[in-house]
């Protein structure tokens, strides 16, 4: 492989690696960076700045949850980039159909991504578990700020449990005991409309 | 159905599998013990979706984050960095629609062209085409053809969907993006003659798209009379604007 191509892949596999970790530094310079050419992508297609965060946002996180699902296969040095704003301009396309045609197509995407096409399909499985995680959503949303700073160091800051006990002035055994009383009570709210 | 009351013991061993922090032997032992019990199996897709909203939230909290601080650049007049920009390939149908524009706009201006023909140059954009669903079997060759519309490749769409029309003369998806694809590739003569059949067909999908371009052509055309005509029976967002502007021709 020429060097050339190695050093794109790694390029492309740093990234890949810093949005599976929730690596605030990288995803932020991803993020600025690609932000300027959707923006124009919508301000010169009836949108406005609001939609342009809203929908730039919903690209991002279709990005980050295709790199957890491994739907996504980074290729080369634009893919990524080309994944993002394929997203956002079929979500931008699709909204402005859905309001003359009245249908909904929110959830059928082709991402052409260069070298391959990846296909997110929508069936009823996905549906019950799209239900489900919506209620953990505003169920976690719920929470008070304690629970809610604490699980978010450990499952998305991925810091250690005696990390978050230093910062928290705790020992680690409080600090797992108060872990594990946050997510029993994070259960009780989600599985209580059930 | 879950087992909602978890001991710590047994909600951190759950925790401790999904991680992957488990030895091999216990994993292989404890994923055994998901195939025998539906409420532990249960119970672990629950604990695995709480933790993806913990994620989730987090994440497009960040990401809000980032935006003001975009927001405070762009104020502060700093440059944002364009050089992603610059690098990432635009669709082959962008590419050709920006040019065709720019050297429309280009040579209207410099010819001083009448005030109906800018107004075109203005307003005209190629339809982008729809989102093609691959897993429907019933359309496959239509969408097909959308996926070579998609990357540009107009001949290779038309060849196929013209296929499709010899069965289906009168169906309006095809005769509209027949027509896109020769807009995009500059027949807008021939392709006003299929653009007309849809306008005319009271059952189609796309009558706020066919009359709003209908109604552009016609406006290059200088038949203004006509332009209005189709315009006004589209609630494209862009109609009323473009009939506002005719208003001052």
């Amino acid at each position: 492989m020429p060097t050339s191509k190695i050093i794109e892949m790694d390029k492309q596999s740093v990234i890949v690696n810093a949005l599976l970790n929730n690596n605030k530094k990288v995803i932020n310079e991803l993020y600025n960076s690609n932000f300027p050419k959707i923006k124009s992508m919508i301000l010169n297609n009836n949108g406005n700045e609001q939609d342009a965060k809203d929908i730039y946002q919903e690209a991002f996180v279709a990005l980050w949850k295709a790199v957890r699902k491994k739907s996504f296969q980074a290729r080369n040095e634009t893919a990524i980039q080309g994944y993002l704003y394929t997203i956002a301009k079929n979500k931008w396309m699709d909204h402005l159909r859905s309001a003359s045609y009245k249908k909904n197509v929110s959830y059928d995407a082709i991402v052409e991504t260069g070298y391959e096409t990846a296909v997110e399909e929508y069936s009823e499985l996905d549906e019950v578990k799209e239900n489900k995680l919506t209620k953990a959503l505003n169920a976690y949303k719920s929470l008070g700020e304690d629970c809610k700073n604490l699980l978010k160091k450990f499952y998305y800051e991925k810091k250690s449990m005696n990390e978050i006990a230093d910062e928290l002035l705790l020992d680690a055994a409080s600090t797992r005991n108060k872990k594990y009383r946050c997510m029993q009570k994070l259960r009780e709210i989600t599985t209580s409309t059930d | 159905m879950i087992k909602k009351n978890l001991s710590q013991e047994e909600f951190e061993r759950i925790e401790r599998y999904l991680r992957s922090e488990m030895p091999e032997s216990e994993h292989i032992a404890f994923e055994k013990s998901l195939a025998d019990d539906k409420v532990l199996s249960d119970t672990v897709d629950q604990l695995r979706i709480e933790i993806s909203a913990i994620e989730e939230v987090s994440f497009r909290a960040s990401l809000n984050d980032f935006h003001s601080t975009l927001d405070e650049q762009s104020e502060d007049g700093k440059i944002i960095d364009f050089q992603q920009v610059q690098k990432t390939r635009f669709p082959r149908w962008a590419i050709a629609a920006s040019v065709a524009f720019l050297i429309g706009l280009g040579i209207y201006f410099s010819q001083q062209a009448p005030k109906h023909e800018q107004l075109f140059a203005e307003h005209f954009s190629p339809d982008p085409g729809l989102s093609t669903p691959m897993s429907s079997t019933d359309n496959y060759e239509f969408y097909r053809g959308m996926v070579d519309y998609k990357q540009g490749k107009y001949e290779e769409a038309l060849t196929r969907w013209n296929e499709l029309l010899k069965t289906k003369p009168s169906n309006d998806s095809l005769n509209y993006f027949i027509g896109m694809s020769m807009v995009n590739q500059d027949r807008m003569d021939e392709a006003i003659l299929y653009l007309d059949k849809v306008v005319n067909n009271p059952n189609t999908a796309f009558t706020d798209e066919s009359n709003f371009y209908m109604g552009l052509f016609k406006l290059k055309q200088g038949d203004i009379e006509s332009a209005r005509k189709y315009l006004k029976n589209s609630n494209h967002s862009e109609s009323s604007v473009i009939l506002r502007k005719l208003k001052d021709l």
